[in-house]
């Protein structure tokens, strides 16, 4: 999983493609006046070449060509400036949180990664044409344009567009700010987020009901099952160590999650006794698999507090794992009494739900089914390679 | 001393046998939840019993509850908690913590001993239990625990209709007729919250089996249940037992 990135789509794309798909997806009132702002282009031209004819001095023809060149690429550069400002406005109606994705690096196809380096370019794009056009306005205004009507017509032309250009230039840097604010809140949240699971796995790995729990089954064990309490020992340490190990930003396997419930189970195991039995299903190629730390661990904890503990005869815990069409699925049931009526989620399964939203969005599905025989927790989520960290906070 | 273990982890019944043992006290049984401690209390008549609080579904409060007369002595285990341990001694209950050393399992012995000898029996107040058992967390229970003839079964709460109050006794009314249940309704109305609701000051309704609802024109209204039986609702509550009937 390491390599996740590698095998992904190139870099970057043809400047033009993404220009051309751009194009084709902003909405029409941008596409109308770029076409407006080109037109006039072509029209102001015209009226130059037109207007020098008729004047005929020699002596212009630089300053002429300099204007010509200049008011051609200030009109350019502002219309492609004016595309993708369309395109901006058109990604910022989408909601702050799949924006925030769309702009993480390698969540998502070339599209909005392009598209963001070239966002970020779009007040200097706004300033060149800015400063192209004023030039051009400089020259004519400096061969006079008094008494030529064509003239006349294509300074105006230019004038409008320097006044488009300003106003590209503030809009797209009021969308820079805000964008800027959504992101910054949406890693607020993640990063509360992650610091709540952390309080949770710090308080999982103090819990001292199950340390003084374990502790007593080991007393209990020493004396008339001394194999029993060795390899409880063992298991014991196993999930302390674990626990220890498990920074909630380095992506963990499935397997490693298994281990670990496996440890976790053992020492619950000689607890409960033959109250408690658990049915393994893993199937053997997801172990290699990428998942968020502690992932299943808060579903088979309710499992076992709520669905299981609270019933006199026990009961079964069944742990899942399959790979299906590029799903991974993931599955805690047990046959116990269900969630209670007027169920509240429980803050880790709460925080679970959160963590699995930042992570993957709407692409993690966390189905809880439940009745008076038993509760079932399905956990849907994307097989794909995972980058080596978790998404870097800002 | 005729003792008695309750606790539903086997290793620990071990344990606390084999500590027993070397405390010289006679163990008579061992009972791995609440329903198997009553009826072992009623047949075998132990001096005092080792009880864990927490069990599922019958605990040791519930136990100690339902105990047959002459009661044998308590002593309470309990894992490590502050907030229950302030409770237990506050109320004067006798405890052990687990994993329970040697030695403190002596002097809990010991003072069995004593009491017995001085004939010193004092029974554990309900409100002393009520006490220390509102500071220990309480897992649902979907069963409850009534009387049926000589001894006890569990009854589901889905098949309870409702439950009666009468002549400061408290019946349970299930699908095969109805039967004592040593609560109050109070205390059960905390019990089945969210699944049953108190329509009178001596009637608790299981939600899920009320058929219909009829106003009397009074301000109180009449809840028809599946069991054919109908039940008054009183003025006080019934805006309130309608919500919970939407809800």
């Amino acid at each position: 999983m390491d390599d996740g990135r590698a095998g992904t789509k190139p870099e970057d794309e043809r400047l033009g493609r993404v220009l051309w798909q751009t194009w084709r997806e902003v909405p029409a009132r941008t596409r109308l006046t770029v076409t407006v702002m080109l037109t006039s282009v072509v029209v102001a031209i015209v009226f130059q070449v037109a207007d020098g004819f008729a004047d005929g001095a020699p002596e212009r023809v630089v300053s002429r060509l300099v204007a010509l060149v200049a008011g051609t690429g200030g009109a350019l550069l502002l219309s492609i400036a004016y595309v993708l400002h369309g395109a901006s406005q058109k990604l910022s109606s989408c909601s702050p949180r799949s924006l925030w994705r769309s702009f993480q690096p390698g969540r998502l196809g070339f599209e909005p990664r392009v598209l963001h380096r070239l966002l970020l370019a779009l007040p200097t794009l706004g300033m060149i044409s800015g400063v192209l056009l004023s030039m051009v306005l400089g020259l004519l205004g400096a061969g006079s344009v008094e008494g030529r009507p064509l003239s006349l017509v294509a300074a105006a032309i230019y004038g409008g567009m320097l006044l488009l250009a300003g106003r590209t230039v503030t809009r797209t840097t009021r969308f820079l700010y805000r964008h800027a604010r959504e992101q910054a809140e949406a890693a607020a949240a993640a990063r509360a987020d992650a610091t709540e699971a952390q309080l949770a796995a710090l308080q999982a790995r103090m819990n001292p009901h199950f340390l003084f729990n374990a502790l007593n089954t080991v007393a209990s064990l020493v004396r008339t099952d001394p194999k029993a309490a060795e390899s409880t020992v063992e298991n014991l340490a196993g999930v302390l160590r674990r626990t220890l190990d498990r920074s909630l930003h380095t992506w963990r396997t499935v397997g490693d999650e298994v281990d670990y419930l496996a440890a976790y189970l053992a020492v619950e195991q000689e607890r409960w006794g033959r109250r408690l039995r658990i049915e393994w299903s893993i199937a053997p190629e997801i172990r290699s698999l990428p998942l968020p730390p502690m992932t299943l661990q808060p579903l088979v904890e309710n499992a076992l507090k709520h669905g299981l503990g609270t019933r006199l005869g026990g009961g079964t815990l069944r742990i899942a794992g399959e790979k299906e069409n590029g799903t991974l699925r993931l599955t805690v049931a047990d046959d116990g009494i269900g969630f209670p009526p007027r169920y509240r989620e429980s803050t880790g399964l709460g925080t679970l739900r959160r963590r699995l939203a930042t992570l993957y969005g709407e692409r993690a599905e966390l189905e809880i089914r439940s009745s008076s025989a038993g509760a079932t927790v399905q956990l849907e989520l994307p097989d794909e390679p995972a980058p080596r960290l978790l998404p870097e906070i800002p | 001393m005729r003792t008695l273990i309750v606790d539903d982890e086997p290793a620990a019944r071990r344990r606390l046998a084999l500590m027993l043992a070397d405390l010289d006290v006679e163990v008579v049984g061992e009972a791995a939840d609440g329903v198997e401690a009553l009826r072992m209390v009623a047949e075998r008549r132990p001096d005092l019993v080792l009880l864990d609080v927490a069990m599922p579904e019958v605990d040791g409060f519930d136990v100690v509850r339902h105990l047959p007369k002459p009661r044998p002595l308590i002593v309470f285990q309990t894992a490590y908690d502050e907030h229950a341990l302030e409770a237990f001694d506050h109320e004067a209950l006798d405890y052990v913590v687990k994993p329970v050393t040697l030695d403190r399992l002596g002097r809990a012995v010991e003072r069995a001993r004593r009491r017995l000898a001085e004939a010193e029996r004092r029974d554990p107040s309900p409100q002393a239990l009520r006490e220390v058992a509102a500071r220990l967390p309480a897992p649902a229970k979907p069963r409850l625990l009534v009387r049926s003839g000589r001894g006890h079964r569990l009854l589901p709460l889905a098949e309870i209709a409702r439950f009666s109050a009468r002549d400061g006794l408290v019946y349970a009314h299930g699908v095969d007729g109805r039967h004592l249940a040593d609560y109050t309704l109070g205390e059960l109305e905390e019990r089945t919250a969210g699944r049953f609701v108190r329509v009178s000051r001596s009637a608790l309704v299981n939600l899920e089996h009320v058929e219909g609802i009829v106003s009397n024109g009074d301000g109180s209204a009449t809840l028809t249940l599946s069991a054919g039986a109908a039940v008054r609702v009183s003025r006080r509550r019934s805006a309130e037992v309608r919500q919970a009937l939407e809800g």
